[in-house]
């Protein structure tokens, strides 16, 4: 007996079928992209010396966005807060056990605790006290930065927050750190921020060492989630270098966006840029992906002496970047820019996939770019993002490159 | 059937001729009158041999002692007060003596049964005999204790005698009366049935032959039973032999009185090919393969399982490792892991050997099928704990593949094509040179079809999964106590997973391109058995081969290659008919390379690495030897009957840690009952592993370690409620310490314990089936101070019931049902950004694996159908895994930040069909 070709393609598409069903059964189901920001959200944050010498004043600009609708922010806006400190005074938490972020948690609990038990947002200019080791004022949680949520478009688009704050490396940042075999002396500060639309409040500890002492309640006390409420740490390092002075980074730098054809230029200056709008047309017959990307200059490729090759050879960082948007999707949030060893990666813009819209549909928002290097450097780019359905719409006309190149 | 007068009837000949029953026997049928003229008339006149007889050969139980009026003496009198032994005097014709009229002996006492009295006793009485000769006075001449003296004067009491006589009128008189005890004979009896089915084999040789060269024989009945009445006391040789099967023989220590029952398992000269009969009346060709549950003598559990059983178990496949998933300790397996967890214990903790020679790995990619077909084996040995001083390096349990013994008769050959792979196998005899062989290979077709079909769906990723299998066995017997086999059998899997796009792109990510794993090994292994002398048998295996793996995803990759050099020697000496000793060695040699280029851990001072590959890959290249050499020394005792004490040591060195390790462990078993058999078992040991490898690697592992320990302490009871089912309740407790933790190491501590009940109905003509459950709980702490919690491989309830049954024409059903725990997992919550990297950092659960994963259950449907030609036979069989399609869960996935999660899903509904061809 013989199988025609359409009986064996009738063939091949029941088989197929059956195997789809099949492995449908035991895949688990999809979830949303992080790329996707469309809830309270910390997106990056920078010091200005990522390696850091002690006594160095260090500053640190956070970026966070409220990505959700417009009526729920205007109810209750996001405030970005350092834990703890006093205006733009961050008290660092400086070496804890194990270089575990969560181990500056008993400390920061039993001395925020110990002087207002009542949380957070009731304590005073001078309740919490300081988690580091160093003799910094006990200041409180500083909210920095809600006075940009407040100012959102009249469109209703929210618009990014950055705040910085600053601090003091403690003197003793290397010397206090226990020392670790193989490893040349080193300090570490660790920096921790809250954005919430509520009030940040000290929680009672439990069994878990690793749960969070504070949290993000609404004026009824309710327990805010992960839609209204992020808990951010980020890393600043000491380290002694071999001829006596100490490690030193730079973040890296943005100098444009590549949107091909044309390349779009930044302003602003490390770490946070912003590109000129850009947009994009979908409608239901053709909604192209759009190729974007950040440009990062050869020069911020610096060499990483903390890293060298199977041969000892020096390498350099690894750049990388990831990429956010309030709507749409990426076919790829994460791309690599630079390769420690073999330098500029081609190909390395990732495709923006607008949303579908219906007629006369339009979204305004936000695409991100945040570039790291793997020594902590950390820059960004926003860029303010049109998508529209109808051809006629003038924003959405092809892009051209008279904005920015 | 049994016709037990006959064989009472021709016991009671035997016994006679063997002289078991003593010549005074034959007293009793005409016992001689004394004619020893009593001087005084009121005095006794003793003598008279009035004799009773020993009894019958039908009082087992019991011995009885002999009466022996008149063995010699005649009192004569007061006057004369002479006594005549020997030869009765010439008397006065007007004087007769006493003569007994219903002597049936005296009982030899039963005190001196449990004292453990086995000797012959003489037990004389002064008795007065009155005029209507009634026994009105008995004692003892001489005490003799143990209970002889009562036992006698019991049996006096009740005589009766004809009254002796003087010119022919009654008088009184006074006779000596001896009763002789003869220890009761002793009976054996028992059942020879197949090693590895327990069917019973009708018209088998029993041989008993005693130490004095004396010898019985009888056949097994219909039902394989056999029965000696009437054999003496003391150590008895048994052989039983069986047309096509191996003889066994074994020694009995035999008591006064006692019944012995033993059952001999012969297994087949050759792979056992047994013709069975069906329930069609047909004859059907099973091809069989023991797996031996639990039990070599030297282990605390057992129960024995064939192949007949083994291919036919639901959701198998027909494959006989994956039945040890079936039994008691043995969890269930995450889906398509190959993972066998015993007891508790994490798959690493187990050890997997083929004929003693250790392999890497028993399942091919994702367990689907082991890496030997179940065509090519022999037996299984699988020990859950307490396992013997011959094996080491494991805390959990053992595994002992058996390859076959190639058939002998003629050539055979064996086909079987299932939408997996595709299997042959072919054995016989080389010509008439003595030598004969098995050829077997098979390989996987999966990458000819999933492939296109992947491609059809569009799908971004495309898997080629490949793996084959061999085996090669040349085996001679040299002469017929040695006997020698060269084995060559190795695995291949390979592995390759394209993902689509994301090469084209340009842009490496940490899965750019391709991932691929390919693994397997092979060994080229010599065995050589010698049964030197009746008491001493060696046994040496000593094996070279290759293990390698290597892992590869975009630039990261993973290369270890090592060359294994094993050797295994024991030499097994009966040192006394009750005590056997067990010596061997243990040497496992293995120069290694290694190359990896991997992310490293988080180091020091550093920020974490990112999320892509390319950041500070580690790489390293050594090379390097493993060396574990151990000596282990056991002993069988049987001290008493119904027991068996195995106490054994072990010393093992690792090379890597220069440790030494002495594991020090005891099994007790005993028969409280042999008919049917109840045992009750024990057992306690140390049982201690090596770190893994990359635990003491130079770059990855942590430096200073030591060994790996667990203490196994099992405890329980085996009962055979009929002849087709038995019961088995087990518990046991492992108590665990110096357990590694990376980057901590050796701080674990942890226990697990549980109980095990397994009742099995043994397969006959149409069913087999069994009940296995296991209660248990495994936990694990990394460092003291930190809290007790459940280990990942924690599964409290296991059960599985099973079995199939032939519905005769050739059809055959079978269902598995098994209902488990889910899987241990530690949750997460939402927890914190990683500002420095860009990441979510989960809250998780404290402690780890503190949920469970829901109750996991599922039906597995078999059927078969055995066409039978001339030539041979044809078979093909449909295998329905999770016939209901449960969504059972294997996993648990979250989103980016924890928020969100979803189950992943066990196989779905998974048929699976097969035709094989044997001829």
């Amino acid at each position: 007996m013989s199988v025609k070709p359409r009986e064996a393609s009738a063939v091949l598409r029941a088989v197929v079928a059956a195997v789809a069903w099949w492995s449908s059964s035991c895949s688990p189901s999809g979830f949303s992209a992080q790329s996707l920001v469309q809830s309270v959200r910390i997106l990056a944050s920078s010091a200005d010396e990522p390696y850091a010498r002690p006594g160095d004043q260090v500053h640190v600009t956070v970026l966070a966005y409220d990505g959700r609708p417009a009526d729920q922010r205007q109810g209750a806006p996001m405030n970005l807060t350092w834990l703890p400190g006093s205006g733009s005074v961050v008290i660092p938490c400086i070496n804890p056990p194990d270089d575990a972020y969560y181990g500056c948690f008993s400390r920061f609990r039993s001395t925020a605790s110990a002087v207002s038990p009542g949380g957070l947002q009731d304590a005073g200019a001078d309740s919490a006290a300081p988690v580091g080791s160093q003799d910094a004022a006990a200041d409180s949680a500083a909210p920095v930065g809600s006075q940009d949520a407040a100012a959102d478009s009249a469109a209703g688009v929210a618009l990014p927050v950055t705040a910085t704050s600053e601090f003091t490396m403690p003197l003793d940042v290397v010397t206090s750190h226990p020392p670790v075999a193989g490893t040349s002396p080193y300090g570490l500060a660790y920096l921790f921020n809250v954005a919430c639309a509520g009030q940040v409040q000290v929680v009672p500890a439990g069994p878990n060492p690793q749960q969070a002492p504070i949290g993000c309640f609404d004026d009824a006390g309710n327990a805010l989630g992960s839609d209204e409420y992020v808990f951010g740490f980020t890393r600043v390092y000491s380290r002694l270098a071999p001829d006596g002075g100490y490690y030193s980074n730079a973040n890296p730098v943005i100098t444009g966006v590549d949107l091909p054809p044309c390349t779009l230029a930044v302003q602003g200056s490390v770490p946070s840029f912003v590109a000129p709008p850009i947009a994009a047309l979908c409608i239901p017959s053709s909604c192209p992906r759009v190729t974007i990307g950040a440009i990062v200059p050869e020069s911020s490729w610096e060499l990483n002496p903390l890293n060298v090759d199977s041969n000892g050879n020096p390498l350099h960082e690894e750049i990388w970047a990831d990429y956010y948007a309030t709507f749409g999707g990426f076919n790829s949030q994460t791309r690599l820019l630079y390769d420690p060893s073999t330098g500029v990666v081609s190909g390395s813009d990732t495709e923006f996939e607008p949303p579908t819209l219906g007629p006369s549909d339009v979204h305004d928002g936000f695409i991100f770019a945040v570039v790291y290097d793997d020594r902590g450097g950390e820059s960004w780019v926003s860029i303010p993002t049109h998508v529209c359905s109808d051809p006629a719409d003038p924003v959405c006309a092809a892009p051209s490159c008279a904005d920015g190149g | 059937m049994r016709a037990p007068r006959l064989f009472t009837s021709l016991s009671l000949l035997v016994a006679i001729a063997i002289g078991v029953i003593p010549a005074q026997l034959w007293a009793q049928v005409s016992p001689p009158v004394s004619t020893t003229p009593p001087v005084d008339a009121s005095a006794a006149a003793s003598s008279g041999t009035s004799d009773s007889v020993a009894s019958d050969a039908g009082a087992r139980d019991v011995g009885i002692g002999t009466g022996d009026a008149g063995t010699g003496a005649a009192s004569t009198g007061a006057a004369s007060g002479a006594a005549s032994t020997g030869a009765a005097a010439p008397s006065e014709p007007s004087i007769s003596l006493p003569v007994p009229l219903n002597d049936r002996g005296a009982l030899y006492p039963k005190q001196a049964l449990d004292e453990g009295f086995d000797e012959t006793v003489a037990v004389s009485l002064i008795l007065s005999i009155d005029a209507t000769g009634a026994v009105t006075k008995a004692a003892v001449e001489n005490p003799t204790g143990h209970g002889f003296d009562e036992a006698a004067l019991s049996a006096a009491y009740g005589l009766k005698f004809e009254p002796a006589t003087r010119k022919g009128i009654p008088i009184a008189s006074r006779i000596r009366f001896t009763y002789k005890f003869v220890p009761p004979p002793a009976v054996l009896s028992g059942a020879v049935r197949t090693l590895a089915s327990d069917r019973p084999i009708a018209g088998a040789q029993v041989t008993v032959r005693d130490a004095a060269g004396g010898q019985r024989s009888t056949v097994t009945d219909d039902e394989g039973n056999w029965r000696i009445d009437n054999l003496g006391i003391g150590t008895v040789h048994v052989t039983v032999s069986a047309s096509g099967m191996a003889a066994h023989e074994s020694d009995e220590t035999l008591k006064p009185g006692q019944h012995e029952n033993i059952v001999d398992r012969l297994s087949g000269l050759a792979p056992a090919v047994q013709l069975v009969t069906g329930a069609d009346g047909g004859v059907s060709e099973v091809e069989e393969v023991e797996v031996r549950g639990v039990r070599p003598p030297r282990e605390v559990t057992s129960f024995t399982l064939d192949q007949s059983e083994l291919n036919r178990i639901p959701g198998t496949s027909g494959d006989a490792l994956h039945a040890l998933e079936n039994l008691p300790g043995v969890a269930r397996p995450p889906a398509l892991s190959g993972l066998l967890i015993v007891r508790g214990s994490a798959p690493q903790d187990s050890a997997y050997f083929v004929d003693g020679t250790p392999i890497p790995i028993v399942y091919h990619f994702g367990g689907l099928f082991a890496v030997i077909p179940t065509e090519a084996i022999d037996h299984i040995d699988f020990y859950p704990g307490n396992f013997s001083a011959q094996y080491g390096r494991a805390m959990g349990g053992i595994v002992n593949v058996g390859l076959i013994d190639p058939k002998s008769d003629r050539l055979h050959a064996l086909a079987e094509v299932n939408l997996i792979d595709s299997r042959v196998l072919v054995q016989g005899p080389i010509f008439d040179t003595g030598w004969k062989f098995t050829v077997a290979a098979r390989r996987s077709y999966i990458d000819l079809w999933l492939g296109p079909v992947l491609t059809a769906l569009k799908s971004s990723v495309s898997v080629a999964p490949v793996y084959y299998d061999y085996q090669a066995i040349l085996e001679r017997d040299l002469g017929t106590r040695s006997k020698i086999r060269f084995a060559f059998f190795g695995s291949d899997d390979k592995l390759a997973i394209l993902l689509g796009g994301t090469a084209a792109t340009g842009a490496p990510t940490v899965l750019a391109g391709q991932l691929s794993t390919h693994m397997g090994f092979w060994r080229a292994q010599g065995l050589y058995t010698n049964r030197i002398a009746d008491q001493t048998e060696l046994r040496v295996v000593a094996a070279v081969g290759e293990d390698y793996a290597s892992f590869s995803a975009g630039n990261i990759f993973f290369n270890l290659t090592d060359w294994p050099i094993t050797g295994r020697a024991e030499i097994a000496q009966k040192l006394d008919k009750q005590l056997t000793m067990n010596v061997g060695l243990d040497v496992y040699y293995a120069p290694y390379e290694l190359s990896a280029q991997l992310p490293p851990l988080p180091r020091p001072g550093v920020p974490p690495p990112g999320p892509l590959a390319s950041q500070q890959l580690l790489q390293t290249q050594s090379d390097g030897t493993l060396y574990e050499p151990a000596a282990y020394v056991e002993w069988e005792a049987t001290p008493w009957r119904g027991v068996r004490i195995v106490p054994g040591l072990r010393l093992d060195y690792t090379q890597a840690t220069g440790a030494w390790d002495f594991d020090p462990r005891i099994v007790v078993r005993q028969d409280v009952t042999t008919s049917p058999r109840t045992t009750i078992k024990g057992g306690v040991g140390l049982f201690t592993e090596p770190p893994q490898p990359q635990e003491t690697n130079a770059v990855f592992g942590t430096p200073g370690l030591v060994s790996n320990r667990a203490y196994h302490y099992d405890v329980g009871v085996e009962r055979e409620i009929t002849r087709n089912i038995d019961v088995s309740v087990e518990g046991f407790f492992k108590d665990l310490d110096h357990l590694v933790v990376q980057g901590l190491g050796n701080t674990g501590t942890g226990v697990i314990y549980g109980a095990e009940v397994l009742l099995r109905y043994k397969p006959d003509a149409h069913f087999f089936g069994w009940l296995a459950y296991t209660l248990s709980r495994s936990l694990l702490r990394d460092a003291p101070g930190m809290p007790l919690m459940l280990s990942e491989f924690d599964e409290t309830h296991v059960l599985t019931v099973l079995g199939s049954y032939k519905l005769g024409r050739g059809w055959e059903f079978g269902a598995r049902f098994r209902l488990t725990s889910g899987y241990m997992y530690t949750p997460q919550q939402y927890g914190f950004y990683d500002e420095t990297v860009g990441s979510y950092s989960p809250l998780d659960a404290y402690p780890q694996f503190s949920s469970r994963l829901p109750l996991f259950h599922s039906l597995d449907l078999r059927v078969d159908k055995t066409w039978k030609f001339r030539w041979g036979t044809v078979g093909a069989y449909l295998d329905v895994l999770n016939v209901y399609n449960n969504a059972n869960v294997d996993g648990i996935g979250y989103n980016y930040n924890s928020t969100l999660s979803t189950y992943v899903g066990d196989l779905p509904i998974l048929p699976s069909i097969g035709v094989r061809v044997e001829l």
